[in-house]
């Protein structure tokens, strides 16, 4: 998935760096996640366990309306164009897919659900061929029940013009060639791999196993679409709900008002509750006033909460506060950043290692805002992948932060390191950071020329094999809940291909790739899950990066906010039990 | 006069036609690879990325394309083929790369934005600016004089976001005094329409009539040190006729250009102000198709900003002609 694009934020010129040091987040719903616990372990309800209606949430009241503050309007809501971040989060209001996600805000484990289908999905062959069985009741915001028609061609528009920004996972999986161009393009032609025998039941087959099917078909490209009702780009402010709530009004740029929907049925669901009234997004603010609004909490807004982090300006102001503090989430989230270490270039594994020794993760971490923003990083994994482990196979001298230069250098005796080349997207954040880390390295000794590139071309420029670039500034998160979801395309040596690599360590160590596809082959992804953090512990012993930090969501709700908890999936606030206190 | 204002907007719309092409070519031939950014993969697919390309037109050769952005702007044009084009009418500025929105949707609900923090903008910086300043030169060295001085050099030195923040910290945060600044509808309500405008209105009108102020005292000295102003009160005429009538009348022609041209241009989009206030205009709906790599857009408000620009140079260069008659006879 994708961070929203933000527009230019004035304010941003006049903050200073945040104070540092930890915080704990004491959330008065009782219910918010704490920095240090992470989440470890996902469950897949292959034989539909999970009960309908959702379990009530404690406390909670019915009514009220609640305010979503958002910089800016989505870039989609037209379901199979859906793939940022804050989109993802809030879809839940109105989109329903076959599978679905139950996040639990004490830290239990994540579990995958069936959403629409009454379990995450049947296989019989070790996921080459996966049945869903739609569950009763489920019906579009006109009345009309859904059939597995809708979802099929909910699928194909995916393959469209209307589909093209939306994750291309599922599709590729069912038409690797993708020679099927959708159902406007390719009239009359069905989409690949995908039947239904009867209005229940969708059936998805493929040439080769898919263990991630359930995850793919979470995401908005498995909505169902009534083929009558699909107004093309119009469908984007004027979109069939299948959720809890559909729109009463929508301004582009401005506010998108929710009302419930009186066909949405809780017994047909195990994920949601429709607890407020009234959902109002208003794209007409920033950070700042965000932040300052949330604060303030006059009428409306005290029941509201942030979609963006607390900005660094105002963090000091909020822990100052501790009424602000009693509202206020501190949580991980599923973006790292990282420096890959080219091994085609840089190819002594001492060398990798003594740049991970040498990286002073204090300096970095306050150079890009404090801890309350990000966390130093020593894993690949971000801690909210399921099977994430947490180890250090570099620490800093004396159990520190501040790296371990005299290792590095005991590391790199009697090597001549050439001057390394250190590409970076040209953007002012990086310009400042960057140079934050290159002085840190220095101090072991390495010497580094500068290479900073046009963001437009900067993953053009590094993702191409023959990349003269030695360390590259980039970032992931995660675009399902399972390892393989990060390490499977960070570090898997045989999908290297000439252009266009995620894998930016041109890492291909066989022992690895072995690992990885043992593990993407096992249909039950919740046994998988324990697994990745090993493998996470033995890509890092051959250093194809240095982990630099793991992204914290740091923000606020409103004081009559109750329900509600950081989404580990999504960086941002969890609103499937969210409530106005009455 | 005709000739005059046939010549000028003949050298407008040249002007426009050659902003059009560089505004293209810089966009449209440059490095920037949108269909990099909009694909939904993180890193794009060959054939998703040639897909998005076709999709936008951007595999059709340049000259095609700009042939076929200016056909729009005139006749309309339709935009891609089979079931997934789209009609697109007169004046059609393309779709959005990322929601496939005409253009021309985009800015008719952003300029409103910008047309209402400026217009309002520009009358409290004329009235406060121009007449600040004329008083202070007719006050030449009293307590008023010094007074305006101070509040020019204070203001002309503050930038918006700076002064922005502050009103808005002490106004609407501390005091509640104002509220939020929001972008209303006046057809929806004139009352929050102004009460939402407020802020932008003081800010950025304080912060030019600044200025406004220290260009009309000067003008203003000047045209009183002349001779026929002397003349005139030496034949006895009021000195409320003298300032009015003889003196304000010249001393405010130079004015009239630069009003003109600072109201052109900050029609174009007050970023600046926009941003500091997270108001949607059409400067801040710039910035953030720069960000997206979202060249219809861009490309739209460029051309939109410089068709203002231009049109308020014809409409200042007749203005300054009906002022000053000695413009029309050159």
């Amino acid at each position: 998935m994708r961070h929203p694009v933000r527009a230019l934020v004035v304010s941003a010129l006049v903050v200073g760096l945040a104070a540092t040091g930890c915080d704990k987040n004491t959330g008065g719903t009782g219910t918010g996640n704490e920095p240090e616990k992470a989440q470890s372990a996902i469950v897949v309800d292959y034989k539909g366990e999970t009960p309908t209606p959702a379990p009530e949430v404690e406390g909670a009241t019915p009514g009220g309306k609640l305010t979503i503050m958002q910089e800016g309007d989505f870039e989609h809501l037209s379901p199979q164009q859906i793939y940022v971040s804050n989109a993802l989060a809030y879809a839940n209001l109105f989109h329903r897919q076959l599978t679905g996600y139950i996040e639990d805000g004490k830290g239990g484990p994540l579990k995958l659900v069936g959403d629409l289908a009454t379990n995450a999905g049947e296989t019989t062959d070790n996921g080459k061929t996966w049945k869903y069985t739609l569950r009763e009741g489920v019906k579009f915001e006109d009345g009309t029940p859904i059939t597995s028609k809708d979802v099929a061609y909910g699928i194909a528009v995916s393959f469209s013009t209307y589909g093209v920004q939306g994750p291309q996972y599922l599709q590729t999986a069912l038409d690797p060639e993708r020679a099927y161009k959708g159902p406007f393009d390719s009239k009359g032609v069905a989409v690949p791999g995908v039947t239904t025998p009867d209005d229940k039941t969708i059936v998805f087959t493929f040439a080769t196993p898919h263990a991630e099917l359930p995850y793919l078909v979470s995401y908005p490209t498995a909505t169902p679409i009534s083929e009558a009702k699909f107004t093309k780009e119009k469908y984007e402010t004027a979109f069939q709900s299948t959720g809890p709530y559909k729109i009463k009004e929508y301004k582009r740029d401005a506010y998108l008002d929710l009302e419930k929907n009186p066909n949405w049925d809780p017994k047909s669901d195990p994920i949601r509750h429709a607890y407020v009234d009234t959902v109002h997004f208003d794209f007409t603010v920033d950070g700042e006033s965000e932040t300052n609004r949330v604060i303030a909490g006059q009428g409306d807004d005290a029941a509201s909460i942030m979609t963006g982090n607390v900005v660094p300006a105002k963090i000091a102001e909020v822990k100052g506060n501790a009424d602000v503090m009693k509202r206020t989430i501190s949580a991980a989230t599923p973006f790292v950043r990282y420096l890959y270490i080219n091994t085609q270039r840089v190819t002594d594994l001492q060398v990798r290692q003594a740049l991970n020794y040498a990286f002073d993760r204090d300096a970095y971490i306050k150079a890009v805002g404090g801890y309350d923003v990000a966390e130093p990083a020593s894993t690949t994994l971000a801690p909210v992948v399921p099977g994430y482990k947490k180890f250090d196979e570099y620490p800093g001298a004396n159990g520190g932060s501040n790296g371990d230069v005299e290792k590095a250098k005991s590391l790199l005796q009697g090597k001549t390191v050439p001057k390394l080349k250190f590409c970076f997207a040209n953007t002012p954040v990086n310009q400042t950071v960057m140079a934050v880390i290159q002085g840190s390295l220095t101090k072991a000794g390495f010497t580094f020329s500068s290479s900073p590139i046009d963001p437009a071309a900067y993953y053009t420029t590094v993702g191409d094999k023959t990349t003269d670039c030695d360390i590259m500034a980039g970032g992931w998160a995660q675009d399902f809940p399972d390892g393989d979801s990060t390490l499977g395309v960070l570090f898997d040596g045989s999908k290297i291909v000439d252009k266009g690599n995620n894998n930016l360590g041109y890492l291909n160590d066989a022992a690895i790739n072995a690992k990885l596809l043992e593990l993407r082959g096992l249909a039950d992804r919740s046994q998988a899950a324990a697994q990745y953090g090993d493998l996470d512990q033995q890509i890092m012993k051959a250093a194809p990066v240095i982990p630099l930090r793991y992204d914290r969501f740091f923000s606020i709700y409103g004081s009559k906010v109750g329900g509600t908890f950081a989404s580990p999936l999504w960086a941002q606030f969890n609103i499937t039990g969210i409530y106005v206190k009455s | 006069m005709f000739r005059f204002a046939v010549r000028r907007v003949l050298l407008a719309v040249l002007t426009l036609f050659a902003i059009s092409v560089v505004t293209f070519s810089l966009f449209f031939l440059g490095p920037a690879d949108p269909a990099s950014t909009m694909c939904g993969s993180k890193l794009c697919d060959p054939v998703t990325h040639a897909r998005i390309e076709h999709d936008l037109g951007m595999d059709q050769p340049a000259i095609n394309q700009y042939a076929s952005y200016m056909r729009g702007v005139f006749v309309g044009r339709t935009i891609g083929s089979g079931d997934t084009a789209i009609d697109c009418p007169a004046p059609c500025l393309g779709v959005s790369f990322r929601t496939r929105e005409p253009v021309t949707q985009i800015l008719a609900r952003a300029f409103p934005v910008t047309l209402s923090i400026v217009t309002g903008a520009f009358v409290v910086y004329l009235i406060v600016g121009i007449g600040l300043g004329m008083l202070s030169a007719i006050r030449r060295g009293t307590v008023l004089d010094r007074v305006s001085v101070g509040f020019s050099l204070s203001f002309a030195s503050m930038q918006i976001y700076f002064l922005g923040l502050l009103l808005t910290y002490f106004l609407v945060w501390q005091t509640g005094l104002l509220p939020r600044p929001q972008y209303v509808s006046p057809a929806e309500s004139v009352g929050r329409w102004a009460m939402g405008m407020l802020l932008p209105w003081i800010t950025l009108g304080l912060i030019n009539s600044a200025v406004y102020a220290r260009l009309a005292r000067a003008q203003m000295l000047e045209t009183l040190s002349e001779d026929y102003i002397r003349t005139a009160r030496a034949k006895g005429l009021p000195i409320r006729r003298v300032y009015f009538r003889h003196a304000f009348r010249a001393a405010v022609t130079p004015l009239v250009t630069i009003a003109g041209l600072d109201l052109g241009t900050q029609l174009g989009g007050v970023v600046i102000t926009e941003s500091t206030f997270t108001l949607q205009g059409a400067g801040r709906t710039a910035v953030l198709a720069i960000f997206q790599q979202n060249l219809p857009i861009i490309m739209a408000t460029v051309l939109l900003a410089a068709i203002i620009i231009v049109l308020m140079n014809v409409v200042v260069d007749m203005l300054y002609a009906v002022i000053d008659p000695r413009v029309r006879l050159s």
